[in-house]
């Protein structure tokens, strides 16, 4: 459970990266560079909900136990 | 209603998107802290971490369309969402469901592929009420509704 909660952090972090960069890129008229990494961060933003519904069932697992 | 991606609009979803995200990279440390220590405590870190990653996904997912192409921005959602509640004569609390109706329209109007803000194999989040629950909590947090309807 701690393992996945500190996956879901980093692929959050990489998401939140992705989003500014892609931000950086629009606001400067590059919007195949924007547009790359907005597919990264929803890649990255999809991992890290997936991980994060991971860590909650193993969590709940260890209450009811 | 704008398609360009070179605009403050998409400039702006990023931010709040980003911001999104690190609050959830926030949940999800103090999640696995507290995991450490209590059960009980850590359970209800990892449900409210559970919470962040689903809003900062759906936000993402919202913003790109589903497929990372952010073909509208925040503005355009915005004022076709101010078009639907005025259209429906202005109901008090309601503001969600025009918010995504709305984001549904332009993800329509622009051909990108429709998809559910979350899995298809997400159980618990699978009925419509449940789908307005969770906009409030992504909407009314990033408080995003039209400035004009306040």
């Amino acid at each position: 459970m701690h393992e996945a909660h500190r996956e879901a952090a980093e692929q959050h972090e990489r998401a939140a990266h992705a989003h500014r960069t892609a931000a950086e890129h629009n606001e400067r008229g590059d919007n195949e560079a924007g547009k790359w990494h907005e597919e990264r961060a929803l890649e990255y933003a999809d991992h890290a909900y997936r991980l994060a519904k991971e860590a909650h069932s193993k969590s709940e697992q260890m209450v009811t136990v | 209603m704008s398609t360009r991606y070179n605009n403050g609009s998409h400039y702006e979803s990023h931010h709040r998107a980003a911001e999104l995200h690190d609050g959830a990279v926030h949940a999800h440390r103090v999640a696995e802290e507290h995991g450490q220590e209590d059960h009980l405590s850590g359970h209800e870190h990892s449900r409210l971490a559970l919470d962040q990653s689903q809003n900062a996904y759906a936000y993402t997912d919202a913003i790109t369309g589903g497929n990372g192409i952010a073909a509208f921005g925040h503005d355009d959602i915005a004022a076709l969402a101010h078009e639907l509640w005025q259209a429906r004569g202005c109901p008090d609390g309601s503001s969600e469901e025009d918010w995504f109706h709305a984001a549904e329209e332009l993800r329509s109007r622009v051909g990108s592929p429709k998809r559910p803000l979350w899995s298809e194999d997400e159980s618990i989040f699978s009925e419509p009420a449940d789908v307005t629950r969770i906009a409030d909590r992504v909407f009314n947090r990033m408080s995003v509704r039209p400035a004009s309807r306040r």
